[in-house]
Protein backbone atom coordinates (compact mmCIF):
# COMPACT_ATOMS: atom_id res chain seq x y z
CA UNK A 1 0.00 0.00 0.00
CA UNK A 2 2.58 2.16 1.03
CA UNK A 3 5.16 1.51 -1.87
CA UNK A 4 2.09 1.73 -4.50
CA UNK A 5 1.76 5.21 -3.12
CA UNK A 6 5.04 6.28 -2.74
CA UNK A 7 5.44 4.89 -6.70
CA UNK A 8 2.33 7.27 -7.72
CA UNK A 9 4.06 9.94 -6.00
CA UNK A 10 7.05 9.72 -8.10
CA UNK A 11 5.08 9.30 -11.15
CA UNK A 12 3.74 13.06 -9.76
CA UNK A 13 6.98 14.19 -10.03
CA UNK A 14 8.01 13.21 -13.49
CA UNK A 15 4.55 14.03 -15.09
CA UNK A 16 5.27 17.57 -13.42
CA UNK A 17 8.39 17.83 -15.39
CA UNK A 18 7.24 16.47 -18.22
CA UNK A 19 4.75 19.42 -18.34
CA UNK A 20 7.53 21.71 -17.22
CA UNK A 21 9.43 20.70 -20.05
CA UNK A 22 6.39 20.68 -22.74
CA UNK A 23 5.72 23.87 -21.78
CA UNK A 24 9.19 25.16 -21.90
CA UNK A 25 9.06 24.06 -25.47
CA UNK A 26 6.06 25.27 -26.14
CA UNK A 27 7.17 29.00 -24.99
CA UNK A 28 10.40 28.49 -27.02
CA UNK A 29 12.22 31.18 -24.44
CA UNK A 30 14.39 30.29 -21.71
CA UNK A 31 14.37 34.16 -20.58
CA UNK A 32 10.65 34.00 -20.38
CA UNK A 33 10.38 29.79 -19.49
CA UNK A 34 13.67 28.31 -18.87
CA UNK A 35 13.14 24.06 -19.07
CA UNK A 36 14.12 21.61 -16.37
CA UNK A 37 17.67 20.77 -18.29
CA UNK A 38 18.88 24.68 -17.90
CA UNK A 39 17.46 24.90 -14.92
CA UNK A 40 18.94 21.39 -13.24
CA UNK A 41 22.25 22.26 -15.06
CA UNK A 42 22.53 25.93 -13.27
CA UNK A 43 21.48 24.28 -9.74
CA UNK A 44 24.45 21.82 -10.33
CA UNK A 45 26.50 24.48 -11.51
CA UNK A 46 25.54 25.95 -8.30
CA UNK A 47 25.83 23.10 -5.99
CA UNK A 48 29.31 22.22 -7.71
CA UNK A 49 30.56 25.58 -6.63
CA UNK A 50 29.23 25.38 -3.12
CA UNK A 51 27.39 28.78 -3.65
CA UNK A 52 23.85 27.40 -3.16
CA UNK A 53 24.52 25.79 0.33
CA UNK A 54 25.91 29.61 1.15
CA UNK A 55 23.01 31.08 0.17
CA UNK A 56 20.84 28.58 1.62
CA UNK A 57 22.39 28.96 4.94
CA UNK A 58 22.56 32.49 4.93
CA UNK A 59 18.41 32.29 4.78
CA UNK A 60 18.07 29.08 6.99
CA UNK A 61 19.77 30.93 9.85
CA UNK A 62 17.82 33.96 9.93
CA UNK A 63 14.62 32.25 9.13
CA UNK A 64 15.45 30.00 12.11
CA UNK A 65 16.48 32.72 14.50
CA UNK A 66 13.45 34.62 13.90
CA UNK A 67 11.57 30.87 14.35
CA UNK A 68 13.19 30.86 17.70
CA UNK A 69 12.27 34.43 18.49
CA UNK A 70 8.61 33.77 17.80
CA UNK A 71 8.51 30.37 19.97
CA UNK A 72 9.67 32.19 22.92
CA UNK A 73 8.45 35.13 22.73
CA UNK A 74 5.08 33.21 21.87
CA UNK A 75 5.63 30.70 24.96
CA UNK A 76 5.89 33.76 27.24
CA UNK A 77 2.79 35.87 25.93
CA UNK A 78 0.41 32.62 25.04
CA UNK A 79 0.77 31.43 28.46
CA UNK A 80 -0.18 34.70 30.15
CA UNK A 81 -3.15 35.11 27.48
CA UNK A 82 -3.51 31.83 27.90
CA UNK A 83 -4.13 31.74 31.45
CA UNK A 84 -6.83 34.77 31.25
CA UNK A 85 -9.86 35.02 28.78
CA UNK A 86 -9.86 39.60 29.72
CA UNK A 87 -6.51 39.34 28.36
CA UNK A 88 -6.86 36.75 25.12
CA UNK A 89 -9.91 38.97 24.06
CA UNK A 90 -7.82 42.48 24.93
CA UNK A 91 -4.99 40.83 22.49
CA UNK A 92 -7.78 39.30 20.13
CA UNK A 93 -7.80 41.81 17.88
CA UNK A 94 -4.33 43.17 17.71
CA UNK A 95 -2.89 39.82 17.58
CA UNK A 96 -5.50 39.18 14.20
CA UNK A 97 -4.19 42.37 12.71
CA UNK A 98 -0.87 41.31 12.86
CA UNK A 99 -1.25 38.09 11.28
CA UNK A 100 -3.38 39.74 8.54
CA UNK A 101 -0.38 41.99 8.08
CA UNK A 102 1.21 41.73 4.62
CA UNK A 103 5.22 41.45 4.76
CA UNK A 104 5.40 43.95 2.38
CA UNK A 105 3.79 46.17 4.80
CA UNK A 106 6.28 46.00 7.23
CA UNK A 107 8.50 47.37 4.94
CA UNK A 108 9.38 50.98 5.75
CA UNK A 109 9.35 50.54 9.37
CA UNK A 110 12.11 47.86 9.21
CA UNK A 111 13.66 50.07 6.64
CA UNK A 112 14.11 53.28 8.92
CA UNK A 113 14.85 51.28 11.91
CA UNK A 114 17.62 48.88 10.42
CA UNK A 115 17.90 49.58 6.85
CA UNK A 116 19.12 46.59 4.95
CA UNK A 117 20.29 43.31 6.76
CA UNK A 118 19.63 40.46 8.43
CA UNK A 119 17.92 42.22 11.25
CA UNK A 120 14.81 43.13 9.25
CA UNK A 121 14.53 39.57 7.82
CA UNK A 122 14.72 38.50 11.00
CA UNK A 123 12.12 40.91 12.38
CA UNK A 124 9.56 39.96 9.52
CA UNK A 125 9.79 36.23 10.12
CA UNK A 126 9.22 36.53 13.73
CA UNK A 127 6.20 39.03 12.96
CA UNK A 128 4.73 37.05 10.62
CA UNK A 129 4.87 33.94 13.11
CA UNK A 130 4.34 35.12 16.01
CA UNK A 131 0.60 35.23 16.20
CA UNK A 132 0.45 31.83 15.27
CA UNK A 133 2.32 30.57 17.84
CA UNK A 134 1.09 33.02 20.60
CA UNK A 135 -2.84 31.51 19.57
CA UNK A 136 -1.36 27.81 19.95
CA UNK A 137 0.43 28.71 23.45
CA UNK A 138 -2.51 30.27 24.45
CA UNK A 139 -5.08 27.04 23.07
CA UNK A 140 -2.82 24.89 24.98
CA UNK A 141 -3.05 26.59 28.53
CA UNK A 142 -6.92 26.88 28.00
CA UNK A 143 -7.11 22.87 27.47
CA UNK A 144 -4.64 21.97 30.14
CA UNK A 145 -6.48 19.65 32.44
CA UNK A 146 -8.31 22.25 35.49
CA UNK A 147 -8.86 18.61 37.71
CA UNK A 148 -4.92 18.06 37.44
CA UNK A 149 -4.31 21.75 38.69
CA UNK A 150 -7.04 21.10 41.13
CA UNK A 151 -4.93 17.89 42.29
CA UNK A 152 -2.15 19.90 42.38
CA UNK A 153 -4.13 22.43 44.67
CA UNK A 154 -5.15 19.92 47.24
CA UNK A 155 -1.28 18.39 47.27
CA UNK A 156 -0.10 22.32 48.06
CA UNK A 157 2.14 21.54 45.06
CA UNK A 158 4.67 24.64 44.32
CA UNK A 159 3.34 27.00 41.18
CA UNK A 160 6.77 26.64 39.42
CA UNK A 161 6.71 22.60 39.44
CA UNK A 162 2.94 23.47 38.65
CA UNK A 163 3.92 25.09 35.75
CA UNK A 164 6.86 22.55 34.73
CA UNK A 165 4.50 19.52 34.99
CA UNK A 166 1.21 20.37 33.94
CA UNK A 167 1.31 23.62 31.70
CA UNK A 168 4.36 23.01 30.05
CA UNK A 169 3.29 18.72 29.55
CA UNK A 170 0.06 20.15 28.05
CA UNK A 171 1.29 23.19 26.07
CA UNK A 172 3.67 20.68 23.78
CA UNK A 173 1.71 19.36 21.60
CA UNK A 174 0.45 23.03 20.78
CA UNK A 175 3.69 24.25 20.44
CA UNK A 176 4.79 21.18 18.24
CA UNK A 177 1.69 21.79 16.10
CA UNK A 178 3.09 25.79 16.04
CA UNK A 179 6.38 24.85 14.90
CA UNK A 180 4.55 22.87 12.04
CA UNK A 181 2.84 25.06 10.72
CA UNK A 182 5.18 27.70 11.53
CA UNK A 183 8.09 26.20 9.53
CA UNK A 184 6.95 26.63 5.94
CA UNK A 185 5.61 30.28 6.64
CA UNK A 186 8.97 30.87 7.99
CA UNK A 187 11.00 29.85 4.90
CA UNK A 188 8.64 31.60 2.44
CA UNK A 189 8.56 35.00 4.61
CA UNK A 190 12.34 35.15 4.96
CA UNK A 191 12.97 34.85 1.23
CA UNK A 192 10.66 37.58 0.45
CA UNK A 193 12.28 39.88 3.06
CA UNK A 194 15.57 38.87 1.83
CA UNK A 195 14.24 39.69 -1.46
CA UNK A 196 13.02 42.83 -0.26
CA UNK A 197 15.41 44.11 2.15
CA UNK A 198 18.08 41.34 2.81
CA UNK A 199 21.87 41.74 2.31
CA UNK A 200 22.54 38.32 1.53
CA UNK A 201 20.72 34.38 0.81
CA UNK A 202 18.44 32.76 -1.47
CA UNK A 203 16.20 35.96 -1.87
CA UNK A 204 18.86 38.41 -2.29
CA UNK A 205 20.02 35.84 -5.72
CA UNK A 206 16.66 35.88 -6.84
CA UNK A 207 16.35 39.20 -6.90
CA UNK A 208 19.78 39.78 -7.99
CA UNK A 209 19.31 36.73 -11.34
CA UNK A 210 16.14 39.02 -12.11
CA UNK A 211 17.88 42.11 -12.22
CA UNK A 212 20.33 40.83 -14.57
CA UNK A 213 17.20 38.93 -16.42
CA UNK A 214 18.77 35.46 -15.60
CA UNK A 215 15.83 33.71 -15.34
CA UNK A 216 17.40 30.28 -15.55
CA UNK A 217 19.34 31.10 -12.44
CA UNK A 218 15.80 32.77 -10.77
CA UNK A 219 14.03 29.27 -11.36
CA UNK A 220 17.04 27.33 -9.96
CA UNK A 221 17.47 29.39 -6.86
CA UNK A 222 13.52 29.28 -6.32
CA UNK A 223 13.11 25.27 -6.97
CA UNK A 224 16.07 25.12 -4.55
CA UNK A 225 14.19 27.58 -1.87
CA UNK A 226 11.03 24.87 -2.51
CA UNK A 227 13.44 21.73 -2.00
CA UNK A 228 14.28 22.76 0.92
CA UNK A 229 11.51 24.07 2.18
CA UNK A 230 9.50 20.54 1.53
CA UNK A 231 12.42 18.80 3.28
CA UNK A 232 12.35 21.00 6.27
CA UNK A 233 8.68 20.34 6.91
CA UNK A 234 8.99 16.41 5.92
CA UNK A 235 11.84 16.53 8.66
CA UNK A 236 9.36 17.80 10.82
CA UNK A 237 6.19 16.20 10.00
CA UNK A 238 8.18 12.71 11.02
CA UNK A 239 9.27 14.03 14.12
CA UNK A 240 5.47 14.77 14.53
CA UNK A 241 4.22 11.55 13.51
CA UNK A 242 6.74 10.06 16.12
CA UNK A 243 5.60 12.02 18.71
CA UNK A 244 2.01 11.44 18.29
CA UNK A 245 2.98 7.48 17.58
CA UNK A 246 4.49 7.25 21.22
CA UNK A 247 1.70 9.26 22.82
CA UNK A 248 -0.84 6.84 21.17
CA UNK A 249 1.36 3.64 21.21
CA UNK B 1 -7.87 11.21 71.68
CA UNK B 2 -7.55 13.99 69.08
CA UNK B 3 -9.99 15.45 67.07
CA UNK B 4 -8.75 15.81 63.31
CA UNK B 5 -12.32 17.18 62.28
CA UNK B 6 -15.11 18.76 63.47
CA UNK B 7 -18.21 19.75 61.12
CA UNK B 8 -21.46 21.59 62.96
CA UNK B 9 -24.88 22.48 60.80
CA UNK B 10 -22.05 23.18 57.56
CA UNK B 11 -24.48 23.78 54.45
CA UNK B 12 -24.01 24.25 51.32
CA UNK B 13 -26.22 26.26 48.05
CA UNK B 14 -25.09 26.38 44.48
CA UNK B 15 -27.02 29.53 43.78
CA UNK B 16 -30.70 28.49 43.93
CA UNK B 17 -29.70 24.77 44.35
CA UNK B 18 -29.46 23.76 47.70
CA UNK B 19 -27.09 20.72 47.95
CA UNK B 20 -26.70 20.15 51.41
CA UNK B 21 -28.03 21.23 54.94
CA UNK B 22 -27.19 20.78 58.58
CA UNK B 23 -23.97 18.17 58.36
CA UNK B 24 -23.03 17.53 62.14
CA UNK B 25 -19.67 14.80 62.22
CA UNK B 26 -17.14 14.49 64.31
CA UNK B 27 -13.93 12.24 63.51
CA UNK B 28 -10.61 11.40 65.55
CA UNK B 29 -7.65 10.41 64.79
CA UNK B 30 -7.17 7.17 63.28
CA UNK B 31 -10.74 6.37 63.36
CA UNK B 32 -12.32 5.86 59.40
CA UNK B 33 -15.91 6.44 58.61
CA UNK B 34 -17.58 6.13 55.88
CA UNK B 35 -20.52 8.39 53.98
CA UNK B 36 -23.22 6.75 51.60
CA UNK B 37 -26.11 7.96 49.51
CA UNK B 38 -27.38 8.09 46.51
CA UNK B 39 -25.40 9.08 42.95
CA UNK B 40 -25.84 12.42 43.03
CA UNK B 41 -27.13 13.46 46.65
CA UNK B 42 -23.75 15.67 47.59
CA UNK B 43 -21.81 13.14 49.18
CA UNK B 44 -18.25 14.70 46.49
CA UNK B 45 -19.24 17.79 47.90
CA UNK B 46 -19.16 17.09 51.56
CA UNK B 47 -15.77 15.61 50.78
CA UNK B 48 -14.50 18.64 48.52
CA UNK B 49 -15.40 21.04 51.58
CA UNK B 50 -13.59 18.80 54.21
CA UNK B 51 -10.30 19.22 51.28
CA UNK B 52 -11.39 23.63 51.33
CA UNK B 53 -11.98 23.05 47.46
CA UNK B 54 -15.38 24.43 48.06
CA UNK B 55 -16.40 26.73 51.01
CA UNK B 56 -19.73 26.13 53.16
CA UNK B 57 -22.46 28.69 52.66
CA UNK B 58 -22.86 28.31 56.58
CA UNK B 59 -22.17 26.36 59.71
CA UNK B 60 -18.58 25.85 61.37
CA UNK B 61 -15.41 23.29 60.09
CA UNK B 62 -12.92 22.81 62.79
CA UNK B 63 -9.55 21.09 61.40
CA UNK B 64 -6.90 19.54 63.25
CA UNK B 65 -5.15 18.30 60.56
CA UNK B 66 -1.88 19.35 58.35
CA UNK B 67 -1.58 17.10 55.55
CA UNK B 68 -4.35 15.43 53.48
CA UNK B 69 -4.02 12.83 50.99
CA UNK B 70 -7.11 12.72 48.56
CA UNK B 71 -8.21 9.58 46.25
CA UNK B 72 -10.18 10.65 43.55
CA UNK B 73 -12.96 9.32 41.41
CA UNK B 74 -11.02 9.12 38.43
CA UNK B 75 -7.23 8.75 38.79
CA UNK B 76 -6.18 12.43 37.97
CA UNK B 77 -2.83 11.35 37.26
CA UNK B 78 -0.59 13.71 34.67
CA UNK B 79 -0.12 11.04 31.25
CA UNK B 80 2.91 12.11 30.83
CA UNK B 81 4.67 11.35 34.00
CA UNK B 82 5.68 7.82 34.41
CA UNK B 83 4.26 6.56 37.67
CA UNK B 84 7.36 7.29 40.18
CA UNK B 85 7.32 11.31 38.52
CA UNK B 86 3.66 11.04 39.63
CA UNK B 87 4.34 10.45 42.97
CA UNK B 88 7.71 12.79 42.90
CA UNK B 89 5.16 15.68 41.68
CA UNK B 90 3.39 15.67 45.33
CA UNK B 91 6.36 14.79 47.28
CA UNK B 92 10.22 15.51 47.13
CA UNK B 93 11.46 12.64 48.96
CA UNK B 94 12.75 10.10 46.51
CA UNK B 95 12.79 6.61 49.07
CA UNK B 96 9.28 7.99 50.50
CA UNK B 97 7.71 7.72 46.84
CA UNK B 98 9.64 4.61 46.26
CA UNK B 99 8.48 3.73 49.13
CA UNK B 100 4.96 4.44 48.24
CA UNK B 101 4.88 2.48 45.61
CA UNK B 102 5.77 -0.82 47.06
CA UNK B 103 2.96 -0.01 49.51
CA UNK B 104 1.06 -0.74 46.74
CA UNK B 105 2.68 -3.29 44.75
CA UNK B 106 3.38 -1.14 41.51
CA UNK B 107 7.57 -0.93 41.68
CA UNK B 108 8.12 -3.04 39.16
CA UNK B 109 5.97 -0.22 36.90
CA UNK B 110 7.67 2.72 38.06
CA UNK B 111 8.83 3.43 34.80
CA UNK B 112 5.34 3.12 33.15
CA UNK B 113 3.16 6.13 32.25
CA UNK B 114 -0.35 5.77 33.43
CA UNK B 115 -1.46 4.59 30.13
CA UNK B 116 0.21 1.51 30.33
CA UNK B 117 -1.06 0.55 33.86
CA UNK B 118 -4.27 -1.17 34.07
CA UNK B 119 -7.39 0.91 35.35
CA UNK B 120 -6.80 -1.29 38.88
CA UNK B 121 -3.74 -0.16 38.99
CA UNK B 122 -3.68 3.63 38.20
CA UNK B 123 -6.29 3.51 40.82
CA UNK B 124 -3.46 1.79 43.19
CA UNK B 125 -1.41 4.67 42.23
CA UNK B 126 -3.86 7.36 42.70
CA UNK B 127 -4.24 5.37 46.46
CA UNK B 128 0.05 5.57 46.53
CA UNK B 129 0.26 9.27 45.73
CA UNK B 130 -2.69 10.04 48.62
CA UNK B 131 -0.71 8.40 50.96
CA UNK B 132 3.02 9.13 49.88
CA UNK B 133 3.21 12.25 52.11
CA UNK B 134 1.53 10.14 55.42
CA UNK B 135 -1.24 12.68 55.54
CA UNK B 136 -3.24 12.97 59.08
CA UNK B 137 -6.53 12.99 56.58
CA UNK B 138 -6.89 10.54 54.05
CA UNK B 139 -10.19 11.30 52.01
CA UNK B 140 -11.65 8.52 49.16
CA UNK B 141 -14.41 9.63 46.73
CA UNK B 142 -16.08 7.07 45.45
CA UNK B 143 -12.17 5.15 44.98
CA UNK B 144 -13.55 1.65 43.18
CA UNK B 145 -15.72 3.17 40.79
CA UNK B 146 -16.00 2.12 37.47
CA UNK B 147 -13.50 -1.01 38.13
CA UNK B 148 -14.76 -5.00 37.98
CA UNK B 149 -15.73 -6.69 40.87
CA UNK B 150 -12.69 -8.93 41.29
CA UNK B 151 -10.44 -5.64 41.08
CA UNK B 152 -12.30 -4.18 43.50
CA UNK B 153 -12.36 -7.03 45.85
CA UNK B 154 -8.67 -7.59 45.53
CA UNK B 155 -8.34 -3.58 46.25
CA UNK B 156 -10.50 -3.52 48.96
CA UNK B 157 -8.38 -6.28 50.45
CA UNK B 158 -5.31 -4.21 49.78
CA UNK B 159 -6.40 -1.07 51.11
CA UNK B 160 -7.74 -2.68 54.54
CA UNK B 161 -4.01 -3.68 54.82
CA UNK B 162 -2.37 -0.98 54.62
CA UNK B 163 -4.98 1.41 56.37
CA UNK B 164 -4.54 -0.84 59.28
CA UNK B 165 -0.53 -0.50 58.83
CA UNK B 166 -0.73 3.07 59.13
CA UNK B 167 -3.89 3.76 60.97
CA UNK B 168 -4.60 7.13 59.37
CA UNK B 169 -7.75 9.05 59.83
CA UNK B 170 -9.67 8.25 57.16
CA UNK B 171 -13.12 9.00 55.76
CA UNK B 172 -14.71 7.29 52.34
CA UNK B 173 -18.06 8.15 50.42
CA UNK B 174 -19.39 5.80 48.17
CA UNK B 175 -23.12 4.96 47.35
CA UNK B 176 -21.65 1.62 47.28
CA UNK B 177 -23.10 0.19 51.04
CA UNK B 178 -20.69 -3.08 50.73
CA UNK B 179 -17.41 -0.88 49.99
CA UNK B 180 -18.34 1.32 53.12
CA UNK B 181 -18.37 -1.45 55.21
CA UNK B 182 -15.55 -3.12 54.09
CA UNK B 183 -14.06 -0.60 55.00
CA UNK B 184 -15.20 1.32 58.08
CA UNK B 185 -17.08 0.75 61.28
CA UNK B 186 -18.85 3.98 61.13
CA UNK B 187 -21.17 4.74 58.39
CA UNK B 188 -23.29 7.73 58.03
CA UNK B 189 -26.10 7.81 55.64
CA UNK B 190 -26.64 10.89 53.70
CA UNK B 191 -30.01 11.12 52.19
CA UNK B 192 -32.83 13.58 51.16
CA UNK B 193 -32.74 16.70 49.21
CA UNK B 194 -30.91 18.88 50.49
CA UNK B 195 -29.00 16.29 51.82
CA UNK B 196 -28.27 15.49 55.14
CA UNK B 197 -26.84 13.05 57.76
CA UNK B 198 -30.47 10.59 58.64
CA UNK B 199 -28.47 7.54 60.47
CA UNK B 200 -25.61 5.96 61.54
CA UNK B 201 -24.98 2.70 62.70
CA UNK B 202 -21.41 1.35 64.02
CA UNK B 203 -20.37 -2.21 63.09
CA UNK B 204 -19.18 -4.52 65.91
CA UNK B 205 -16.15 -6.04 63.94
CA UNK B 206 -14.51 -4.75 60.68
CA UNK B 207 -15.93 -6.65 57.59
CA UNK B 208 -13.51 -8.40 56.05
CA UNK B 209 -14.41 -9.35 52.52
CA UNK B 210 -17.50 -8.13 49.50
CA UNK B 211 -18.89 -11.20 50.27
CA UNK B 212 -19.26 -11.68 54.15
CA UNK B 213 -22.84 -12.59 54.52
CA UNK B 214 -22.94 -9.74 57.14
CA UNK B 215 -23.18 -7.34 54.77
CA UNK B 216 -26.85 -8.27 53.15
CA UNK B 217 -27.79 -7.44 56.64
CA UNK B 218 -26.49 -4.18 57.35
CA UNK B 219 -26.97 -3.20 53.62
CA UNK B 220 -30.92 -3.57 55.01
CA UNK B 221 -30.70 -1.54 57.50
CA UNK B 222 -28.67 1.28 55.67
CA UNK B 223 -31.35 0.89 53.02
CA UNK B 224 -34.33 1.59 55.36
CA UNK B 225 -31.97 4.20 56.80
CA UNK B 226 -31.90 5.70 53.45
CA UNK B 227 -35.67 5.47 52.05
CA UNK B 228 -36.87 6.48 55.67
CA UNK B 229 -35.63 9.92 54.77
Amino acid sequence: MHSSRSKWFLFGILFLVCVWYVISICVRSSLIFPGPDLVFARIFELAKTGHLFIYLWQTFYKAFIGLLLALLVGLFLGFIIGISQKLFELFRPLLMVVRSVPIVSWLSTVILLWGIGWKGVVFIVFMTLLPTVIFNIAEGVRSVDVRLLEMAKIYSVPKRKVFKKIYLGSILPFLLSAVNVSIGTMWKAAIVSEYLIGDSGLGLQIFQSKFYIDTPKVFAFTLSAVLVGLLLELIFARLWERYIGEKSS
Amino acid sequence: MRRVLELSNVCKDFGRLKVLKDITLDLYEGQSVAIVGKSGCGKTTLLRIIASLESPTCGEIKRGFHSIGYVFQEDRLIPWCTALENLLFVCEDMQKAVDALRLVELEEFKDYKPRKLSGGMRQRLNLARAMVRTPDLLLLDEPFQSLDLVTKSKLITDLQQILNRISTTCVVVTHDIREAVCLSRKIYVLAGHPATIVGQIELERQIKDLFDPQILKIEERLTVLQQGD
